[in-house]
């Protein structure tokens, strides 16, 4: 690490800039490639789980009975608790998770999915790439236990410290706004795109920063928070839960058993009732939960998480005495609250704005140019200053391919890999869940390996295998459910069409990129034969 | 000879200078860490005692927590760059070290009696 500069107070912020950028490169694509994908999370859900695509208009279901079914399949085991989510356009389908009093098989919970019209439970998800893989990686890198989240915490701090330092270190910002210019050096290319990134993204890098601190302060700020509750050296979980009774009087069950036989509806309709004349616009509840179930002191708790036209987040809550209907709490925000709900909200762009989603993922696709471009200047840089590659700047080099078209490579490779599992190729005991990690897992490592052994030319390889998997994935796709484009479109599949053409556009973008460093790597070892004497045929 | 005591003096100028970067790049790395370890307890020490005294003027529960772990976020980003700003590093070192222990010192003190 080259020694602190002492120059001025901008030479400083700029040193502060490159080191806190550099060395958390490979987490930085990680979380912005992995927040992308995240924003898509239940298209993507659906294009892996085709059990689930179903075209047409959203169908309303019977709660009561889709209760008594999923009551029906557990053999007679009787649930604690109860989690409902009705269908939406984005998960047409009705969600139960129960909580089960005793063990089945070794699990202490059990799933259950119906699609369409059909009453035919579905049970757990054979793959959830989405919800399940691509967005716990964003927050937590999939590290067990707590390590994963403060990893990612001090990856946060440093991209707030690399919004303020990066507006500080440029001197022009506003015209390097307006700087482009391709057909510059590489080095300048590079730095003339990070620049762009960085000034484009700005408000939305500082704001996703400080909202994704805030989301896990449970875990990031433990302790002021266990200190404030008096639970020092508690589990997160333990002091969140504190934390919440003070809004919510968590009732404990009264041990007297009590007949299930009042419809749920009522409640839902009552709690959107109230929602509806609060906002004055029509309202719908997202999660519906039933604590103690079966107990004299049941709770009937109607959510709504999501609003449809609002970014502001688990807002809305109102919980219900089973045995009366008499409503015991309904929760209003304070401004503190209030505000943190909407950091949330926007974090987790889970409100029906299209458009904005689209901003939203177009983001955070800036924020993998940005860190790209980033790391890029950096190594090219030492490269002119070294001369030939040391090293310590092939290490870099390797980390840099591996953690941005290795990771890339390596999305690719999931998505592959759940639709061959389609065909019966995965190995045997492995279901489809397990399976796409681990292919994620050993092509993401194996694209190190690839970059350290092939130096600068693993980028072009790189984009070619890229291009590869993603125009497999959207082909197999079709050979395995004969989902092919003009059908999902015809049929407004959107979702499916969309992680198809997607898919497309990348395979077109990775192909059209590698040819280009072809060309690029074919012109500079001609011009280095032209000009280094070593090269040239003896006379 | 000369020639001989020329090169073993070159030797141990060198080696002089590399225990020297050594000597400075332990340095500096403890001072690095005493900045970044030292603004975490710094900030978490003044939203404890945010949190207590906005508790203490009225501010319901969650408000008072949420606005101090709001804050703190920010002003750790601050401190960081206040402190790598400093033309000598050791001063904001010293004073973060300092800080650090008063403000925790003052967060054990607001802590409720019924932490462990």
């Amino acid at each position: 690490m080259s020694a602190f500069p002492k120059q001025n107070f901008r030479a400083s912020m700029t040193w502060l800039h490159s080191w806190a950028g550099i060395l958390p490169t490979i987490l930085f694509f990680a979380v912005f490639w992995m927040g992308s994908l995240s924003v898509f999370d239940k298209e993507i859900d659906r294009w892996m789980q085709p059990e689930s695509r179903i075209a047409g208009p959203l169908i309303e279901r019977d709660l009561d009975a889709d209760i008594a079914r999923f009551l029906a399949a557990q053999n007679g085991v009787a649930v604690e608790s109860l989690f409902i989510m009705p269908p939406t356009p984005r998960e047409p389908y009705l969600y139960f998770y129960g909580s089960l009093k005793q063990p089945v098989d070794g699990k202490r919970y059990a799933y259950g999915r119906f699609v369409g019209q059909g009453n035919e439970m579905l049970g757990e998800p054979q793959s959830l790439a989405g919800s399940g893989f691509f967005f716990p990686f964003h927050f937590k890198l999939h590290i067990p236990g707590n390590f994963g989240y403060y990893l990612i915490a001090a990856v946060a701090l440093a991209m707030l410290t690399l919004t303020v330092t990066g507006v500080i270190a440029h001197r022009k910002i506003i015209s390097d706004f307006f700087t482009f210019r391709p057909n510059r050096k590489a080095r300048s290319v590079t730095l003339d795109l990070h620049n762009l990134m960085g000034v484009i993204g700005l408000p939305f890098y500082f704001l996703f920063a400080l909202s994704g601190l805030y989301i896990f302060a449970g875990w990031f700020a433990a302790l002021p928070m266990q200190a404030v509750e008096g639970v020092m050296g508690k589990s997160p979980a333990a002091y969140l839960e504190l934390a919440d009774s003070h809004e919510v009087d968590i009732r404990p069950s009264a041990g007297v058993p009590l007949k299930m036989d009042r419809s749920i509806m009522p409640y839902v309709e009552q709690a959107e009732t109230i929602w509806s004349q609060r906002y004055g616009a029509p309202a719908k509840a997202d999660r519906i939960e039933i604590e103690h179930y079966g107990d004299a002191n049941a709770v009937v708790r109607v959510q709504r998480v999501f609003p449809k036209r609002r970014v502001n987040m688990a807002q809305d809550r109102v919980d219900f005495d089973y045995a009366t209907g008499a409503i015991l709490h309904d929760h209003k925000a304070t401004a503190a609250t209030a505000a943190r709900s909407w950091l949330e909200g926007m974090h987790f762009v889970q409100f029906e704005h299209w458009a904005l989603r689209w901003l939203f993922f177009a983001g955070g696709l800036a924020g993998c140019v940005l860190t790209a471009t980033g790391a890029l200047f950096w190594l090219r840089s030492r490269e002119r200053k070294a001369g030939a590659q040391p090293l310590n700047i092939r290490f870099v080099h390797a980390m840099t391919v591996g953690s941005v078209t290795g990771m890339i490579l390596a999305t690719g490779a999931f998505f592959v890999a759940n639709r061959l599992a389609a065909f019966g190729i995965i190995p045997p005991g492995l279901t489809p869940l397990e399976w796409e990690p681990i292919v994620f897992f050993a092509i993401w490592a194996l694209s190190f390996a690839h970059a350290g052994a092939r130096g600068r030319a693993s980028w072009a390889d790189q984009c070619f295998a890229i291009a590869g998997f993603a125009a497999a994935a959207a082909v197999l796709n079709w050979m395995t459910t004969g989902d092919h484009l003009i059908r999902t479109i015809s049929q407004d599949m959107w979702s499916i069409a969309g992680t198809d053409m997607l898919l497309l556009c990348a395979a077109g973008l990775a192909l059209w990129s590698a040819r280009q460093l072809r060309a690029k790597a074919r012109l500079e070892g001609a011009v280095l034969e032209e000009t280094d004497p070593a090269m040239q045929p003896a006379q | 000879m000369a020639a001989l005591r020329n090169t073993s003096r070159a030797v141990d100028s060198r080696s002089t200078v590399a225990l020297e970067n050594v000597r400075t790049f332990i340095l500096q790395a403890i001072r690095i860490v005493t900045i970044l370890a030292g603004a975490y307890f710094i900030v978490a020490g003044l939203d404890i005692v945010n949190a207590r005294l906005l508790l203490n003027f009225g501010l319901p529960h969650g408000e008072a927590m949420t606005w101090s772990v709001m804050l703190g976020f920010v002003f750790y980003v601050g401190i960081i760059m206040w402190a790598f700003a400093a033309p000598l590093h050791h001063r904001p070192a010293t004073i973060i070290a300092a800080l650090a222990i008063l403000f925790s010192g003052a967060a054990i003190v607001l802590t409720p009696a019924t932490a462990a």
